[in-house]
This record gives C-alpha cells, sequence and structure tokens, in this order.
C-alpha cells in the first residue's frame, strides 16, 4: 500500500460546460471562459475566492489561448498563488496537488478544446484554424524533427498498436464496435453531444477506413467545447451549498519507453497499466465498490487498455469481456452486469474535451439529477485518461 | 494492382547528433546498424548518450540484421484530381533479428496493401533526403 494522505482532503464544488458543436467560430478562451463563468456560478462562490488556475495546454507556463495567466485576467480574479496549465488526465491532478498542498484554496480547472487542423479536414480547410500547413510536411505532431519519431499523425501509432492488439490476441474488433456502439448509445440521451444519433455494431464494422485497421468510429469527434471544474478543500466544500464530490485516490503514470511511441514495449508496460496500478496502491477501494467507469476513448484502443489496465478483465479479454457484459436491449455495456462505460457519451459522442467531459461528466452523476442519463444511487466513479505514452491519469472519485 | 506510394524526402533535413550520426553514415554506404551498449549489451535506440539498462555510455554499432514489420497502418492517399487512382501511404514498424528491441518508424513502400502482414520479412531502401539517405522497406517477395 503506497501512502495517499489526499484521500477525501479535496473536493470538486462547481461544474460549468459550454457548448458542444464542431464549428462554434469562437476561440478556446471564449469557450473556456464560458465553462469557466457557469462552474464559478455553479459553486455558489465569488471569483475573488479563486487563488489558483489550471489552465489548457501541453505547456505548464504558455501564455495565450485558454492559458491560466489569459483566463486569471479576463476573468478579473485579483491574485492567484498558484497557476499552471496542464491537459488530458493530468490537468485534475495537477489542480488537486496545489490545493492538498496549499499552494491555493479555491481553484478553478479549464479545459478548452478547438478542432485542430491535424484532427479533422473540414478543420485543415478552415481559415479560423489556420495552422495546416504544418501538418502537409513529414514533420507532424509527435516528435517534431526526431526521424526516430517520425509519425505524422498520433493515429499512424495508434493504428499500428490496435493491429498488433488484434495479432496479439488473434481477436477481432468487435470490442472496438462495442465500445464504439456504447458512447453513441450515451450520446443519443445527452443533448449537448455531437453524435445524438445512435450507432449499431453494422455502422460501425461499415463507417469509413481511416488508418487501417482503425476506422473513423474509433476516433473521437473533433469539436469546439470546454470544461471548467472548481475544486477547494473539504472542509471549505462543506461550507457550500452544494454537493462535494471527494478526490479519494489519484495516480500518473509514465514508463521506461518515455516517449517513444514506437518503443511500445508491450500491453504490460504502458502508462495505462502504470497510472492504474498506482491508484489501486492508493485506495483501500476495489473494482466492486465503482459504480461509474470512464475510460477515455480518444480512440477505441485507449478504452479497451484502460479497461484492461482497470482490472476488470485480463490484458487482451476485453473481446469476450465485453461480449459477456453487452446489454442488448439498449446497445450499452454493463460492467460485471452493473457498472455503465462512459454515461456521457465519451470523445466518441459526446466530442473531443480530451478527457475533461468525463471529469465533468462522472461529477455531475455523482451529484445526481442527472435527467434521463442519472445512474441511480451512484456513489464512486473510477476515471482513466490519457494515452499510452504520456499524460495518463487513473482517478476514483466519491460521493 | 496501385502499390504503396514512396513519400518525397528531398527536402527532409535529416536530424542528427554524436550519437546519432553512425547510423546515417552507416545508411549512405547502404547498411543498417544499430548502436549497442559496450557493457551490457543492450540495444539503444532512439541513439543516446546513456544505456538505460546499465548508464553505461560507449556503445559498438553493429548490423541488424533481418528486419520484419512488427505492425502498420494503411492510409489513403488523396491525389489533386478527384478522379485520381487510389494509393495508400503504409507507415510501419521495423524490427531486426540481430538488434533486439529496437523499432524503427519508417514506411513500407512499393507495397500491394491486400497483402502486407505483421511478421513479414522487408528490406531497406535507402531514399534520398536533403541532408542523408532515409531508410525506407519493401516487401523482400515483392516484384
Ligand atoms: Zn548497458
Amino acid at each position: 500500500m503506497a501512502r495517499n494522505p489526499l484521500r477525501d482532503r479535496v473536493a470538486i464544488v462547481g461544474i460549468g460546460s459550454s457548448p458542444y458543436g464542431r464549428d462554434l467560430q469562437r476561440s478556446e478562451l471564449s469557450l473556456g471562459l464560458e465553462a469557466a463563468v457557469n462552474a464559478i456560478a455553479d459553486a455558489g462562490i465569488d471569483r475573488q475566492e479563486i487563488d489558483g488556475i489550471c489552465g489548457s495546454g501541453m505547456t505548464s507556463l504558455a501564455m495565450g489561448n485558454a492559458g491560466f495567466l489569459s483566463l486569471q485576467g479576463a476573468l478579473g480574479i485579483e491574485r492567484c498563488t498558484w497557476g499552471k496549465n496542464g491537459w488530458l488526465g493530468s490537468a485534475l491532478v495537477y489542480t488537486v496537488e496545489a490545493v492538498f498542498s496549499g499552494l491555493c484554496d479555491m481553484a478553478l480547472l479549464v479545459q478548452a478544446n478547438v478542432r485542430s487542423p491535424g484532427m479533422s479536414r473540414a478543420a485543415a480547410r478552415d481559415p479560423f484554424r489556420a495552422r495546416a500547413a504544418q501538418f502537409a510536411g513529414i514533420g507532424g505532431d509527435v516528435g517534431l524533427g526526431d526521424f526516430a519519431k517520425r509519425w505524422i499523425h498520433s493515429g499512424e501509432p495508434y493504428a499500428a498498436i490496435m493491429r498488433r492488439y488484434c495479432h496479439d490476441f488473434g481477436v477481432n474488433k468487435d470490442a472496438f464496435a462495442m465500445l464504439a456502439v456504447n458512447t453513441r448509445s450515451y450520446g443519443a440521451l445527452n443533448p449537448e453531444a455531437v453524435f445524438q444519433s445512435p450507432l449499431s455494431l453494422e455502422d460501425y464494422h461499415a463507417s469509413r477506413m481511416v488508418w487501417d485497421p482503425m476506422q473513423v468510429a474509433d476516433m473521437d469527434v473533433p469539436c469546439d467545447c470546454a470544461e471548467a471544474l472548481v475544486i477547494t478543500t473539504a472542509e471549505r466544500a462543506r461550507d457550500l451549498n452544494v454537493k462535494p464530490v471527494f478526490v479519494h485516490a489519484m495516480a500518473l503514470g509514465g514508463t521506461r519507453i518515455g516517449e517513444y511511441y514506437e518503443n511500445f514495449a508491450g500491453w504490460r508496460d504502458n502508462s495505462f497499466q502504470v497510472s492504474m496500478s498506482g491508484l489501486w496502491d492508493r485506495s483501500e477501494l476495489r473494482l466492486p465498490d465503482i459504480d461509474l467507469f470512464y475510460p477515455y476513448d480518444g480512440y477505441t484502443m485507449d478504452a479497451i487498455a484502460i479497461t484492461e489496465a482497470a482490472g476488470y478483465c485480463g490484458i487482451g479479454e476485453a473481446t469476450d469481456y465485453f461480449r459477456t457484459s453487452w446489454d442488448s436491449s439498449r446497445n450499452i455495456l454493463m460492467l460485471d452486469g452493473r457498472v455503465p462505460v462512459l454515461t456521457d457519451g465519451g470523445g466518441l459522442a459526446h466530442g473531443r474535451a480530451g478527457g475533461a467531459n468525463l471529469y465533468a461528466e462522472a461529477a455531475r452523476q455523482l451529484r445526481g439529477n442527472l435527467g434521463n442519463r442519472q445512474v441511480p444511487g451512484a456513489q464512486s466513479a473510477l476515471i482513466g485518461i490519457g494515452s499510452f505514452f504520456h499524460d495518463p491519469a487513473a482517478v476514483i472519485l466519491r460521493a | 494492382m496501385t502499390r504503396s506510394i514512396t513519400p518525397d524526402f528531398s527536402t527532409f533535413e535529416v536530424p542528427m547528433d554524436t550519437w546519432s550520426e553512425p547510423f546515417w553514415q552507416a545508411g549512405a554506404r547502404g547498411e543498417t546498424h544499430m548502436p549497442r551498449c559496450l557493457a551490457c549489451g543492450t540495444f539503444r535506440w532512439p541513439a543516446g548518450p546513456f544505456c538505460p539498462e546499465c548508464h553505461t555510455q560507449p556503445v559498438e554499432w553493429v548490423a541488424a540484421g533481418q528486419a520484419r514489420l512488427y505492425s502498420f497502418t494503411i492510409l489513403p492517399v488523396r491525389g489533386a484530381e478527384p478522379d485520381a487512382p487510389p494509393a495508400w501511404r503504409i507507415p510501419a514498424l521495423v524490427e531486426f533479428d540481430a538488434a533486439p528491441g529496437v523499432r524503427l518508424v519508417s514506411v513500407l513502400v512499393d507495397a500491394d496493401p491486400a497483402h502486407v502482414a505483421i511478421g513479414d520479412r522487408v528490406e531497406v531502401v535507402w531514399q534520398p533526403a536533403a541532408s542523408a539517405s532515409v531508410p525506407l522497406f519493401r516487401r523482400e517477395d515483392a516484384e
């Protein structure tokens, strides 16, 4: 058992979102501000109580867009004793660290996303996202100029890994299909979801092939959106007029392959495995105690690997496990017959929010009153967000 | 049958440093060499100053041996004209029999996308780039 002094000592007390849309013609900052204003109002706090901000971005100190400094200025927040940017799973972990350590007491976490030219053809044609040129060459967004990391798009190594998964475990794409169909079934229940229409297993297999064997239905849907959370101490949360959602345990996960996608060392040596085992080392809870499951679905391959890393089934066993977990009357997964998965529709249907949608949805479910997609009596949520190689987080939230 | 494309590397500046330069020098001779730790024998790729296994610095460069496909993906390449014939690019991960643990990101060229499989034996094709030649691969039985 590892140390976990922060257990249930930090809480989410405000949740706010922007609309989700394929092309809202808005900047990252505009979307982030809308989510932030909503989260602050939801928490019922004076904005001047905010003294720490985690903004959006891979670079921790970058300015502009929806970075922490831009947010502070635009929101008129007088003083912050902590600030940083983060993304994917790690952003929430950084923010909770800051509150727990005492560098701030009332933190605002904002994650804004806009479609980038590298993520959709429509965006590549859109002068509003004028960065298309950098993706046209052979450099690309992964590895920059290092020849050894010469992938043009992160979809390529993921597609190669997906092919290797099917090869190593002798499976077809049924598990990938069930995961994708599950999210679209929930998208139909989420008025903010980019994809409101359900998908059938047949539709999945008929969807456009992008990076063979990866199909368009395996990839989250690029969109413009933002999510924001207000995070504070458990003590301060008790004085607020909202039901707090507590951070029970969390872990990041790095491996010795570093950032070199191609050195992917097999199914046990990846960030999902490290972050999930780090989480279980820090919690007395076990899977039977978990009511909701949110595996990041930037690619279906991520969600399947996170499901296996969480321990719902063995490595390579998701296909059989999903078959026994499939509720064919609703076209959703019910793990162990009772745990729903990605109840907002995930990135595949709700939209590409870099996992911030999953933190927000989990917190909303644990508060309750989420309308027709509320999971009755949900008390705990397991969340895994990140990539095989970087910025993974495993988090347990509880009511 | 349309075969997979050979990307244009003519303007690609190959980045290299003290530790990776021997790879490109061997490539100029048409050979694929990989760095092996002098102390513990672990292959180190990408090339770098310290062995991740034992933290020793010196390496010897040895022939990587038979290359095989670890995995790959196939993506359609859209031509400039709407009615251009279909074309594909095949990013590939290549392993080497004599350099265990090393994987090279590359492109499988001149391949029929319908007849490519994990484990296929492939051979290097050094393609001229701006400042060096880059290693691409083709299936050994491709005619
Ligand atoms: Zn060594």
